[in-house]
């Protein structure tokens, strides 16, 4: 390998990916050496998953590369002798190609749940990566237990012998990580592979990727809208825009004194900054206007530029208790307080039933979960993917009937109430969800979407409360003609905002409100939630997973696991200094941008 | 697994015994009267009722059904109003014979569907796929019983390499098949048009998950990939549909037994409508259900062998 040093291990040049005559990634150059690990940073429609696609040469149909993708020799590897040598990706066959892949170049895709074959034990997977390359391997079993182990799978021997369904996201994601790693390869590619993963889950699946592309000395290309992640993971970083590489190198120099305009608004954008002055987040782009440099609002170097979001500014929450739920005894009655706009007491919640014969399985999703919500506070509840948050929000909403325990509403019980008992509550209760995508008709027009829950008014007043509205969450009148396919996801947000503010409730519910967007569009959004919140003096709900956002956006914060909530209090102090061992191990995993600068 | 299997076979049964109530009220409150039908208009009002009383029709509809019920699952179907023979055996054999005409016809749907229908998603983009699902709708568009007039026309009448009608038993070997080839390919070709179409779109969907890009990502060409990963998954849909389509092919059979003469379910049933042999209807519709439950509970049982996510969690 030391002959090969001063060569790269992969080329990248002049290239351009095309469909039709739109160009999507514009003659971009970089190189990977060996054993280098490289982070490649952009949001959604910068073209960095094309990149990567293109050097594997698994390009969608419609979509055409052009240019040059190198991948330079290295010792010869079996199956055809194709391996070794120089290829040029590109211009590679497709039998060429197929030697290669999962051999010298392999990949790890971002949706654990539908990567892999759910018809064929994992195992069977596992061993036909070897088999394809290795066709002359006996007996791939012991092999496949040691891939296995070696990405911490407990009991591997069973573990071969199940079906993907039967794994969580987190153990799905390690097998394909295996599966990338069977045959050592030169370069790794990974493709937002923990996106989809819980924080904890994404520190481990990241620490062992980390591992596995060392022991192999493979070179790594991380593919990720998540800079906090890239810090973990890489040594150089590429920021990708619109199609091009608008800054590279180290990442210690790109994250500590980034040279692009965008580069700073994008590490501003991502760690949560707020303006000195104002305490709202920065944002990249004013809607409607060019993009705005972020010198404009902000001085200082970027590394300052973070210090307003660690120090706790005034207590956004005066008053309200810190506490944690004990090991033993009755569970306290978290955010208490007089007269709430929501109290929930002792509510629980199981799924499944009984059989016939007493069989059958119950899961309890929520286990006995009490706590108000004041009026006009902003409330964040907390907590990985399983923990009962969905749950809790269903039961919220009266969209479900818990199991015991009962809710209240400005004072009036919703729990166990009939559909057209709670039309008050549909009206005064608005929730945001947090598909943009799929949370809005496509066959109704933003006038039609918006206006729908004003039945008693007529054209005019609809027209003018939606225009109204449209200004309010800075869309322009002219939107109001138009359907959701034509907005960009962050518009589509501001859509469901405006749908949900459209009866002028008195409760705001935003369900992972935030997730699906890239940071720069989340920065406006979260921006524009608490402007309404204000001008409609709405009490807020905000679950998320996201501890960083919450921490920006609640003044009260409630974490919950396994259907508990196990600590609650002033956001700031919660995430400050966390008291049960679970927020700790939660604020512990947030992978964050300054551990690498620090 | 058990268990299910079971649960599964509970309500087959009880879906047979609403099935037979069904068929029993329905065609015994249709206006019409056996004994007034086969002595004609000019038999006395004695006559007829006396019939009526041989044939044990002037009895109270429960007390009917509850008899024919217990008979048809002991073997004993009734006396046809008509002939005046057991229902049972002349049942018997029809069901035999059709139900060998439907497997030649889901053998002949399969057999185009399944090669048609992947190659046109497979080259859905190039001018074959094009064709490929021309082809497929054209054969949607033929009724089978033209189907089978065109197949009489060439290959009995022009070619005279096939008999144009009639029926052989499987025993009787080479006969056999040059009997059951035309009815059969006739019945297939409409619904292996359709199946193409489904094979198809279920071919397309596989294409574009995650898992064959997965697939090709570990070294397989794309054709390797289709085959080792993405036929079994598109298989789970298809055979679903297969067993929607042999209720319309038992049906079409009805139409193609008459077209050839074969004296199969259809064609007895036909009769027995004309003869207003209620017996005999209320046997072969009965036959006819619980063929098509029957099948539905085989792949209802077979799914889960093919899918391991509807095995029940265990």
């Amino acid at each position: 390998m030391s002959l090969t040093d001063t060569e790269p291990l992969l080329s990248v040049e002049n290239l351009t990916v095309s469909s039709g005559r739109n160009q999507l990634v514009r003659s971009i150059d970089f190189k990977i050496s060996r054993g280098e690990r490289v982070g490649l940073i952009g949001e959604s429609g910068s073209g960095k998953s094309l990149t990567c696609l293109s050097v594997i040469g698994l390009l969608g149909q419609g979509l055409r590369a052009e240019g040059r993708v190198a991948l330079h020799g290295g010792p010869p590897k079996d199956r055809t002798g194709a391996g070794g040598g120089r290829v040029d990706l590109l211009t590679a066959t497709e039998n060429q190609l197929a030697a290669i892949r999962g051999n010298r170049l392999s990949m790890v895709f971002q949706e654990p749940m539908t990567a892999l074959n759910p018809l064929m034990k994992v195992g069977d997977q596992l061993a036909e990566i070897i088999a394809i390359h290795r066709p002359k391997t006996k007996n791939l079993t012991p092999r496949v237990l040691e891939l296995l182990s070696s990405v911490r799978i407990p009991e591997p021997a069973r573990a071969a012998k199940v079906y993907p369904h039967q794994m969580s996201g987190g153990q799905r994601q390690r097998v394909m990580l295996a599966m990338a790693m069977a045959n050592e390869p030169e370069l790794l590619l990974a493709d937002e592979p923990t996106t989809a993963l819980d924080v904890t889950v994404q520190r481990q699946v990241l620490k062992l990727m980390t591992e596995q592309v060392e022991r192999a000395g493979a070179s790594l290309l991380f593919i990720t809208h998540d800079l906090g992640v890239v810090s973990e993971v890489c040594d150089r970083v590429l920021i990708m825009r619109h199609g091009k590489i608008l800054e590279s190198g180290p990442i210690d120099r790109v994250f500590t004194a980034p040279e692009h305009p965008y580069t700073r608004a994008l590490i501003a954008a991502s760690s949560l900054a707020t303006h000195p002055e104002t305490g709202r987040l920065l944002t990249l782009d004013r809607p409607g206007a060019e993009p705005m440099a972020p010198e404009d609002c902000q001085k200082g170097s970027p590394a300052e530029q973070d210090t307003p979001t660690t120090e706790p500014e005034a207590p956004k929450a005066p008053g309200v208790q810190h506490l944690t739920l004990p090991a033993e005894g009755p569970e306290p009655v978290f955010n208490e307080s007089e007269n709430p706009m929501i109290r929930v007491r002792d509510l629980t919640r199981t799924y499944g039933r009984h059989g016939p014969f007493g069989r059958g399985r119950v899961v309890p999703a929520l286990r006995g979960v009490s706590f108000d919500v004041p009026v006009g506070q902003r409330f964040g509840i907390v907590g990985e993917s399983g923990c009962g948050k969905s749950t809790l929000l269903r039961l919220l909403t009266a969209l479900d009937d818990p199991t015991s325990g009962h809710v209240e509403v400005a004072g009036e019980t919703i729990t166990g109430r009939k559909e057209r008992r709670l039309r008050w509550l549909r009206e005064s209760m608005q929730i945001v969800f947090q598909d943009p995508m799929g949370s809005l008709d496509p066959r109704m027009n933003i006038t039609d979407v918006i206006a729908e829950p004003l039945r008693r008014a007529d054209s005019a007043e609809r027209r003018h409360r939606v225009e109204e509205l449209l200004e309010q969450v800075g869309l322009p009148v002219s939107s109001a003609k138009k359907y959701p396919h034509e907005f960009s996801g962050g518009q589509r947000q501001r859509i469901a905002i405006a749908r949900a503010l459209v009866t002028r409730p008195k409760v705001l519910i935003a369900d992972e409100a935030v997730s699906a967007l890239d940071v720069s569009v989340r920065a406006q959004v979260l921006n524009l939630l608490e402007d309404l919140v204000q001008e409609y003096r709405l009490t807020m709900v905000f679950v998320s997973h996201d501890l960083n956002v919450v921490r920006h956006s609640c003044d009260v914060v409630a974490v919950m696991n396994a259907g508990r909530i196990v600590e609650c209090g002033p956001a700031q102090t919660v995430f400050a200094s966390p008291e049960h061992p679970y927020t700790a191990e939660l604020a512990a995993a947030i992978p964050r941008i300054r551990d690498r600068v620090s | 697994m058990l268990l299910t299997v079971l649960r599964r076979l509970g309500i087959f049964i009880l879906t047979v015994l609403v099935a037979s109530a069904v068929v029993f009220f329905l065609l015994g409150v249709l206006p019409g009267d056996p004994a007034r039908a086969q002595l004609g208009l000019q038999a006395s009002e004695e006559e007829v009722q006396a019939l009526r009383e041989q044939l044990g029709v002037d009895r109270p509809l429960p007390v009917r059904y509850v008899e024919w019920v217990t008979g048809f699952f002991t073997g004993d179907m009734g006396v046809s109003y008509a002939s005046r023979s057991p229902v049972g055996p002349q049942v018997f054999d029809a069901l035999q014979v059709s139900l060998l005409l439907v497997l030649g016809g889901i053998c002949v749907a399969v057999l185009i569907a399944l090669p048609l229908g992947i190659l046109s998603a497979v080259r859905h983009h190039r001018p074959e796929g094009t064709l490929f699902s021309a082809i497929s709708q054209l054969g949607i568009s033929i009724p089978n019983f033209l189907a089978g007039l065109l197949l009489i026309a060439i290959f009995a009448v022009a070619l005279g390499w096939l008999p144009s009608g009639g029926w052989a038993a499987p025993a009787a070997g080479v006969d056999f098949f040059r009997h059951i080839a035309l009815p059969a390919l006739a019945l297939g070709l409409v619904n292996g048009a359709i199946l193409a179409r489904y094979t198809r779109a279920a071919v397309l969907e596989v294409m574009r998950e995650d898992f064959m890009r997965t697939a090709r990502a570990k070294g397989l060409t794309p054709g390797s990939a289709l085959i080792r990963h993405g036929l079994r998954n598109a298989l789970v849909p298809v055979v679903t549909v297969t067993s929607i389509e042999f209720a319309n092919l038992i049906i079409g059979a009805v139409v193609i037994e008459t077209v050839f003469v074969i004296p199969g379910l259809g064609s007895n049933l036909i009769r027995a409508v004309a003869n207003r042999d209620l017996v005999m209807i209320q046997s072969i519709v009965m036959c006819v259900v619980i063929l098509v439950l029957v099948v539905n509970l085989l792949v209802d049982l077979l799914r889960p062998i093919i899918d391991p996510r509807l095995r029940s969690a265990s």
